[in-house]
C-alpha cells in the first residue's frame, strides 16, 4: 500500500510525536509512506497524478491545500477530501454548513469593518476570529465597542460569534472513522500536560452533534470544539485533520484507521460511504 | 422572480456596466433585482429563509466567495455553483481541472519559493501568478534568472506557467449560457480594464470555451486563450466576468439568468444549452 | 502417492495442499464451489504467499486437480484410490462430508488414513464417529485411521476471483509444522513436509489452543472492544499486548501443571507467538478472528478450557475470564441493541451454562460472570473501551 502524506516541516523544537509515530507504524506494517513537503519543491502540474493508493492532507498551508486540489482533480483518493478540507478552512462557509445540518452554533456574523459590530455588543460580548485562522491564533473576546478600533482592518474579513461564557474546561471532540473521543482542556493551556488534556466520556447529545457534523461534511476524520454555556452546547470551530492530542493511543488508532481506509481503496471499495472516483478520471468539485 | 447580485466595491464607485444593463433588462421583464456588497454589510449567517430565487456572485473577494459557500450550504441557488466558482478561483485547482478534462493548457508548476525557479528559466520564459490573484494583480513575466532578483518573496503560493510567445494579442472568450463571444486585445498589465475588439469565434474556439464551462459547471464565465505556435492554450478561467466590449452581452447574460431562474421556479431541470452544444 | 484434500479453502490449499505437493504427493481437491473447481483445473494450480513480518515469498503449487463434490462418482472414485485423505472444511461442515468419506471407505479393500486439518479438540474421534454412523456396517470404520492435525500456520486470506481466470492466491505464514496423532493412524504415512508424528496427541492440541489460540482470541476480542480493525494493530496497544501475554501465561501454567514444563514453552515461546501477531502481511481483520464466538467459548476451548485448566492448577485466571467476557459481549452485540439489554442477571447464569458449560456461582464461571457484568453495561453500539485498566469508555 502506497501512502502519500502532505506535511509541513515543523521546527525540531516543536513536540508533535503523533504523526511520526503514525508513519512509523504504517511502515512497520509494510506500507510505503512518502512524506511530501509541498513548500520544499517545485511541482510540475502535468506530472501530478495519483501515484499513491491514498493521500493524507496533514499540512494546512495554502500550497498543500492547492496541491491536494490538484490531486483531487486527477482522481486521487484523499483521506480528508480536498473540497471538505477547503471548506473547513473557511470558518464562514463551515459554520453555515454546520448550522444547516442542525448543529448548534453560536450566532455568527461576518463583516469587513469591525466597527459595524458595535450595535451587536449591546446584546453581549462577541468573539472575533480571523476567518482562516487555526489553533486559536488571533482570537479576541470583545466586550466594549472601543475595543473594535484595535481590530486591524487589513487582515481581511472579520468573523464574529456571540460569546458564550464557557462553563468548565474546553471540550474537543475528535472523530476517527466511526469512533469518537472527547478531550477536555484548560484554555489557555500553560503546560504540555494541560495542552494534552484529559479524556472524557461523550454523552448522547455530543454524540448526536458529532454524527451531524460528520454527515454535514461527508467525512469521518475531523475534530471540533465545543463550549458548554448555561447548559447548552455550542460548536465553535471544526478542523480537518486536527492534532488528536489527548486521545488515548492516538497514533495507533490513526494508523489503524489509515490502514483500513487504504485497504478499502486498494480493493476499489468505497471510502467513507462516498464512491471513490476511478483512477485518472476528472471529478467535478 | 427575485435576483440578488453579490458585488464588490469598485473604484470609481459605480457598478460595472454589465450589471447596470443586465439589471435594467431583468427589471423591464418584471423581475426584482437587488444587490449587496458583502464587505459593507453585516451578514448574520443564521438568518431565516432566503427570499431571492437566484444569487449572482459578481465579486472575487474572499468574503463574498465564503458567503456564497454559506448561502449554498443553506440551499440557496447560485447562477454559477459555489464549488465551481471556488475551484476556478484557485488558479492551481483551476489549471489542474482543465488539464484533467483534456483542455489544452501550458506547462505549469506550483511552488512558494522563487529560488526554485532558476533551473526552469534555463528552459522556458515564465509567467508568475499568485494562486488566488485576479484582474492580473501580481502577475509577472520572467525571462532570465536576474529578473528574479527584483521580486518580493511571494506571500502566497504561485502558479507558474510557461510564458508562450505569441503576437502579443490575447484572445478572451466570454460565455453566457450557450453563447460564446470573442474579444482580442493587446496584453498589458492593465489589460483587464481595456476594451478590445470583437472577433469572430471559430467552431474550435467555441467548443473549447464550452468545455471549460462544463469542467466547473459555470454558466456565466470568461476565459483567456493564448494562441502560440503549438495551438491554443487556455491560461485562465473567470466566473462572471465584465463582458467588456462584447456587443449585446447584456441581453445574453440577462437571458441566461432569466432562463435559469425560470427553470428553478418551475422546479424543472434546466436543459443546459451548454451541454447540448458540447455533445 | 495420492492424496485427496476435501475442502479447497484457506487451510486446504494454503497449508495441506502446498505441503503435500512439495512432499511429492499427487493432490486432488474436492470442493463444493464449482468456480473454484474450474479455476484450479484451468490453471492446474494456485499460489501461496508465505509471509513473516518482514518478508513475503510466493510459492506456486502446480500439477493439482479438482473435483466438484456434486460429482459424486468422481469424488468417490478419487477417495477410493487415495493413499491419504485430508479434510479442511471447518469442523462444523464435517457432518456434511462424512457420508462421502463413508461411501468411499466402504468400497475400499486397503485401509486409509484420514487426517482432519480442523481446529478442534478430538476431531479425529469425532470424524470417526460421524463416518461410522454413515456406514451400512459401522464396524467397517475400524480398519481405517483417523487423526486430527494441530496446525501452526495461519492462512488468513484468499486473493483473487474464483470465477476469473487468474490463479488464486492464499496468504499465510511461512511456518510449516503440524502435529499428527501417530497412535490413531492405521498404517505408516509417507513423510509429509512439516509433519510431526506424536504418540501423546492431546497435550499438543491443548498447547496450541490454550496458548496460541487463547492469545489470538485475546488480541481479537479486546481489540474489538478498543475499536481496532486488525490483529497487527491491536497487538501494538500496550494494554492489549500485556493482556495477550497474561492470557497465554495463564494457559501455560495450567498446561505445565497438567502435562509438565516441556509443554509450556515459557516466555520465549510467548514472545515468538506475539511476534506472529505483529505480521501485517497477514492483514488479518479482527472480525475474522473474532467470529464464531460460541464455538470459541465452548467448555474445552481456548478461553474457557484454558481458564478451567489454570484454575485446576491453582492459578487465578483473571485475564482469560476477562477475554471470555469480552467474547460474550461480542456474541451478544451486532443486533443493534446495547449489550445491557441482553445482559440481565437472570439470564447470565443460563447463558454461561449453555455456551461455556460454566457455573456462574463458582470458580472460573464466577470470575467470567463478574467481568461480563463490568463490561456489558457500557457496551452501547459504537461505544469503545479507551482503557482496559482504567475502564474508561468513549461514551457514557
Amino acid at each position: 500500500m502506497k501512502i502519500g502524506m502532505l506535511m509541513l516541516r515543523h521546527p525540531p523544537t516543536r513536540i508533535s510525536p503523533i504523526m511520526p509515530a503514525v508513519v512509523g507504524l504504517l511502515k512497520n506494517w509494510g506500507c510505503e509512506v512518502d512524506i511530501i513537503y509541498p513548500e520544499e519543491k517545485i511541482t510540475l502540474l502535468s506530472q501530478v497524478r495519483a501515484e499513491h493508493d491514498l493521500y493524507i492532507l496533514k499540512s494546512g498551508t495554502e500550497l498543500a491545500l492547492s496541491l491536494a486540489g490538484a490531486l483531487h482533480a486527477v482522481g486521487a483518493r484523499i483521506l480528508n477530501p480536498y473540497p471538505v478540507a477547503a471548506t473547513m478552512r473557511d470558518k464562514i462557509a463551515s459554520m453555515r454548513v454546520l448550522e444547516a445540518a442542525g448543529v448548534p452554533v453560536p450566532e455568527t456574523y461576518i463583516t469587513s469593518h469591525a466597527r459595524q459590530l458595535a450595535d451587536l455588543l449591546d446584546a453581549g460580548p462577541l468573539v472575533l476570529k480571523p476567518y482562516r485562522g487555526s489553533q486559536g491564533r488571533g482570537i479576541h473576546v470583545i466586550w466594549d465597542a472601543d475595543e473594535l478600533d484595535d481590530v486591524s482592518a487589513e487582515e481581511g474579513p472579520v468573523f464574529a460569534q456571540r460569546y458564550h461564557k464557557p462553563e468548565g474546561e474546553d471540550r474537543k471532540i475528535y472523530v476517527i472513522g466511526d469512533q469518537m473521543f472527547g478531550v477536555r482542556r484548560i484554555f489557555p493551556a500553560r503546560t504540555y500536560e494541560e495542552k494534552i488534556g484529559q479524556p472524557f466520556t461523550i454523552d448522547e447529545e455530543l454524540r448526536q452533534i458529532a454524527l451531524r457534523c460528520s454527515r454535514a461534511f461527508g467525512v469521518e476524520l475531523f475534530g471540533f470544539d465545543v463550549i458548554v454555556s448555561k447548559g447548552r452546547s455550542y460548536v465553535v470551530d471544526i478542523q480537518s485533520f486536527p492534532g488528536f492530542k489527548g486521545v488515548p493511543d492516538a497514533a495507533l488508532r490513526l494508523a489503524d484507521y489509515v490502514y483500513s481506509v487504504g485497504q478499502r481503496a486498494l480493493n476499489g471499495e468505497t471510502i467513507f460511504g462516498m464512491s471513490v472516483p476511478a483512477q485518472g478520471k476528472a471529478v467535478t468539485l | 422572480m427575485k435576483f440578488h447580485f453579490l458585488l464588490a466595491r469598485r473604484t470609481p464607485d459605480v457598478p460595472s456596466q454589465i450589471i447596470l444593463d443586465v439589471s435594467e433588462i431583468l427589471r423591464r421583464r418584471g423581475h426584482v433585482v437587488e444587490c449587496s456588497i458583502p464587505e459593507e454589510s453585516l451578514c448574520a449567517l443564521d438568518d431565516g429563509p432566503r427570499d431571492p430565487d437566484l444569487y449572482l456572485l459578481k465579486s472575487y473577494t474572499e468574503l463574498s466567495l465564503s458567503l456564497a459557500g454559506a448561502l449554498s450550504a443553506q440551499g440557496a441557488n447560485l447562477i454559477n455553483p459555489y464549488q465551481g466558482c471556488a475551484a476556478a478561483r484557485n488558479k492551481i485547482v483551476c489549471y489542474q481541472m482543465l488539464r484533467q478534462s483534456g483542455v489544452p493548457v501550458p506547462r505549469a508548476w506550483i511552488t512558494s519559493g522563487l529560488s526554485l525557479l532558476k533551473d526552469l528559466l534555463k528552459s522556458y520564459p515564465l509567467i508568475l501568478k499568485p494562486y488566488m490573484g485576479w484582474r492580473g494583480e501580481g502577475v509577472q513575466v520572467i525571462r532570465r534568472e536576474r529578473d528574479l532578483a527584483g521580486l518580493q518573496p511571494p506571500s502566497a503560493p504561485l502558479l507558474i506557467q510557461e510564458y508562450i510567445e505569441n503576437n502579443g494579442e490575447d484572445l478572451r472568450l466570454y460565455v453566457a449560457g450557450g453563447e460564446v463571444f470573442g474579444i482580442r486585445k493587446r496584453f498589458s498589465r492593465s489589460s483587464f480594464a481595456v476594451e478590445g475588439e470583437p472577433t469572430p469565434v471559430s467552431r474550435e474556439m467555441r467548443d473549447l470555451a464550452l468545455r471549460c464551462g462544463q469542467v466547473f459547471g459555470l454558466r456565466l464565465y470568461g476565459l483567456d486563450v493564448i494562441e502560440g505556435s503549438e495551438g491554443p492554450r487556455v491560461v485562465d478561467v473567470n466566473y462572471f466576468p465584465g463582458y467588456k466590449g462584447v456587443p449585446g452581452a447584456a441581453y445574453a447574460v440577462a437571458d441566461c439568468i432569466d432562463h435559469h431562474g425560470r427553470s428553478l421556479h418551475k422546479g424543472l431541470r434546466y436543459s443546459e444549452p451548454v451541454e447540448e452544444a458540447a455533445r | 502417492m495420492k492424496a485427496v484434500v476435501i475442502g479447497a479453502g484457506r487451510i486446504g490449499c494454503g497449508l495441506a495442499g502446498q505441503l503435500l505437493r512439495s512432499s511429492g504427493y499427487d493432490v486432488t481437491f474436492i470442493t463444493r464451489n464449482p468456480d473454484v473447481v474450474k479455476n484450479l483445473n484451468f490453471n492446474g494450480g494456485y499460489q501461496v504467499l508465505l509471509t513473516t513480518a518482514t518478508e513475503c515469498r510466493p510459492v506456486t503449487v502446480d500439477g493439482i486437480k479438482a473435483i466438484a463434490s456434486s460429482d459424486a462418482v468422481a469424488a468417490t472414485n478419487a477417495l477410493t484410490q487415495a493413499d491419504l485423505i485430508v479434510t479442511a472444511v471447518c469442523s462444523q461442515n464435517l457432518p456434511a462430508i462424512a457420508p462421502l468419506i463413508a461411501k468411499a471407505l466402504s468400497q475400499r479393500e486397503a485401509p486409509a488414513n484420514v487426517i482432519a486439518f480442523e481446529n478442534m479438540p478430538s476431531v479425529g474421534d469425532c470424524l470417526r464417529r460421524l463416518v461410522a454412523s454413515a456406514m451400512a456396517e459401522p464396524g467397517q470404520v475400524d480398519k481405517h485411521g483417523f487423526s486430527g492435525a494441530v496446525i501452526s500456520r495461519m492462512v488468513t486470506r484468499r486473493v483473487g476471483d474464483p470465477a476469473g481466470q487468474k490463479p488464486l492466491m492464499f496468504v499465510g505464514e511461512a511456518v510449516e509444522e503440524f502435529v499428527v496423532d501417530r497412535s490413531a493412524l492405521c498404517a505408516p504415512l509417507q513423510k509429509i513436509r512439516g509433519m510431526k508424528l506424536v504418540n501423546d496427541y492431546q497435550p499438543w492440541v491443548l498447547q496450541k489452543l490454550y496458548t496460541f489460540s487463547a492469545g489470538h482470541a485475546t488480541a481479537a476480542y479486546l481489540g474489538w472492544l478498543k475499536g481496532y480493525h486488525y490483529i497487527h494493530t491491536a497487538i501494538h496497544d500496550a494494554e492489549i499486548r500485556k493482556a495477550v501475554f497474561n492470557a497465554m501465561a495463564e494457559g501455560q501454567r495450567g498446561l505445565a501443571a497438567k502435562f509438565g514444563r516441556e509443554f509450556a514453552r515459557g516466555r520465549a515461546g510467548l514472545e515468538a507467538t506475539v511476534a506472529r501477531f505483529e505480521n501485517a502481511n497477514l492483514n488479518d481483520p479482527i472480525v475474522r478472528v473474532a467470529r464464531d464466538p460460541h464455538r470459541k467459548l465452548a467448555a474445552d476451548e481456548r478461553l474457557v478450557g484454558a481458564g478451567r485448566l489454570a484454575e485446576a492448577a491453582g492459578v487465578f485466571p483473571q485475564q482469560l475470564a476477562m477475554v471470555a467476557a469480552a467474547a460474550l459481549c461480542f456474541s451478544t452485540s451486532g443486533n443493534g441493541k446495547p449489550c445491557t439489554a441482553c445482559f440481565e442477571q437472570s439470564q447470565t447464569a443460563a447463558t454461561l451454562n449453555e455456551i461455556c458449560g460454566l457455573d456462574a456461582a463458582h470458580g472460573f464461571g464466577r470470575i467470567v460472570a463478574k467481568s461480563w457484568a463490568q463490561l456489558a453495561p457500557s457496551l452501547l453500539p459504537g461505544n469503545l473501551l479507551l482503557s482496559l485498566n482504567q475502564r474508561l469508555w468513549a461514551r457514557v
